[in-house]
């Protein structure tokens, strides 16, 4: 039977994944699925269960979720990161804002999240909606309105991820990616609307500290520089393709350099 | 540019043979082109084949059409086949289907050309073979009477996903082989014959693992094409190449447990 929902997650840190996928099983009662894609092997417990699936590959966290969103058989799709631990109910509590919107498949929840070193204040602080806006962000441009928001986390048909082809693997990190698909999303008209829950808490690594640095480097050096120059561009609706092919993993690098030599 | 040139990618569950196949297809392509197996099944790879760089695994318990197509989801290669884990390449015969690939459109494919039979005893079958009304069951009104039929096939991986791959409603990699053949033609595509036999494989349809094979046939892949194809097809071209999700995740005739 397919899956309610897809849960997209590059990892690696796999000592992180066992805490992760039980307090998912706190968070919902739906079908789910979860798609793990990554350098290292699975978790014994985790290898054993139906509903996770993994991808051994070397390549950036972009081309990870992409090379995840294509192996996706869910209704739904939505994805975080492996230091993610989500709270009781919170999922089901955002499906069912998802589905109170409709039926309409291009029908977007984001949703907020708690994130900071732990222990700090950060990490009990829920950022302001300005935060989750495209134009709060150095994605910001004056070019795109100031209420498009921001996928860091999104619930959305899979229906619509195929449309926009999911995430352009010509980043390397997730931040960027998600803002771009973002804006190509909302430009195709997606409803988007924020929850009125957070969903997780998740670590956050200031600058290049732990393994950090590898994301820091590619969001300053590329990432940002890149989103900047497709969207700071006046005629980038005329430039950009939003459709993208889901495919588009292949063109990335099988081997991300930043992190694996 | 494709990370490699040629991805052969197949559903697969009998571990103990996928040394062979690997070691084969290293002979069959030789050194000047770049390769990558992509296996799917529902049994986990031996160690040693894992650790290739140049080999890929996903878990998956559906059925061979799903795996199969499945297996093209993870494919990198310029080019694309499919075989069977039953059988092994001949040496060379896979760089001579290559060779033939890069002088033709980007539409036109090549039969890779097959035996089956007990242990591993088949011959190459004639040409004729790869015609579809040499076969009673495909004399039907949706398949032209020169359409050409390709069990086994080198595709360029792009077009082959252009028209969708498999079409996973038909469970073994059979007649939705033809069925991909046939919108292929309806599309332009030329077909041409690989210079010789490239792979050579195990069959006996009343024996051990390929039962759940034949029960599959008979019980829905020939009912199903024979539905599908007694109508004039000629607008079935392009089909959804994410099909196999509506297909089962667990294949009931191998795994009735789920």
């Amino acid at each position: 039977m397919r899956p309610e929902l897809s849960i997209i997650l590059p990892s690696i840190r796999p000592d992180r994944l066992e805490k992760l996928y039980d307090s998912i099983l706190t968070s919902t009662e739906r079908t789910f699925e979860l798609i793990i894609v990554g350098p290292y092997p699975l978790p014994e417990k985790l290898s054993e269960l139906k509903n996770v699936k993994y991808v051994k590959d070397f390549g950036s966290p972009v081309r990870a979720s992409n090379i995840a969103a294509s192996l996706c058989e869910g209704e739904v799709y939505t994805w975080f990161a492996d230091d993610c631990i989500l709270f009781e109910n919170s999922l089901d509590k955002c499906l069912d804002e998802y589905r109170a919107m409709g039926t309409d498949n291009k029908n977007v929840l984001v949703a907020k999240y708690y994130e900071g070193q732990e222990g700090s204040t950060e990490r009990e602080t829920l950022q302001p909606d300005s935060y989750f806006r495209v134009n709060g962000t150095p994605a910001g441009s004056p070019h795109i309105p100031d209420d498009w928001w921001l996928f860091n986390i999104a619930f959305l048909s899979a229906e619509f991820f195929h449309t926009l082809g999911g995430w352009d693997c010509s980043y390397e990190g997730t931040w960027a990616s998600h803002a771009d698909m973002a804006i190509r999303a909302q430009y195709l008209g997606a409803n988007v609307k924020m929850a009125q829950i957070p969903l997780f808490t998740c670590d956050h690594m200031p600058g290049g500290t732990g393994d950090h640095m590898p994301i820091f480097e590619c969001q300053h050096q590329h990432d940002e520089p890149l989103l900047q120059s497709k969207f700071r561009d006046p005629n980038w609706s005329t430039n950009v393709n939003p459709r993208l092919k889901i495919d588009n993993w292949k063109s990335a690098p099988a081997v991300w350099g930043r992190r694996f030599k | 540019m494709a990370r490699y040139d040629l991805s052969i990618c197949l559903p697969a569950h009998r571990t103990h043979l996928w040394q062979r196949l690997y070691d084969s297809a290293a002979e069959a392509v030789g050194e000047g082109y770049t390769w990558e197996m992509v296996l799917v099944g529902p049994n986990d790879p031996p160690p040693e084949l894992a650790a290739k760089d140049n080999f890929k695994f996903f878990k998956d318990k559906g059925s061979p059409a799903r795996c199969g197509q499945l297996s093209t989801v993870l494919a990198e290669g310029e080019l694309m086949m499919w075989a069977s884990d039953d059988g092994y390449f001949l040496k060379d015969s896979i760089k001579e289907c290559i060779e033939l690939h890069e002088d033709l459109p980007y539409k036109d494919l090549v039969i890779v050309k097959y035996a089956e039979g007990r242990g591993i005893s088949g011959k190459c079958p004639e040409d004729s073979y790869w015609t579809a009304w040499t076969h009673p069951d495909l004399r039907l009104q949706g398949v032209p009477e020169d359409f050409q039929i390709h069990l086994l096939a080198m595709y360029k991986l792009d077009y082959f996903r252009e028209l969708g791959g498999f079409d996973c409603r038909w469970e073994h990699l059979n007649m939705n082989t033809h069925d991909l053949a046939f919108r292929a033609q309806r599309d332009g595509s030329k077909f041409h014959f690989s210079p010789n036999l490239v792979l050579t494989c195990d069959w006996n349809p009343n024996e051990g693992d390929h039962i759940p094979v034949q029960q599959a046939y008979h019980a829905n892949d020939a009912p199903l094409f024979h539905q599908v194809y007694s109508q004039d097809q000629s607008d079935r071209i392009i089909i959804d190449y994410h099909n196999w999700v509506k297909s089962d995740a667990a294949w009931k005739r191998r795994f009735p447990d789920g």
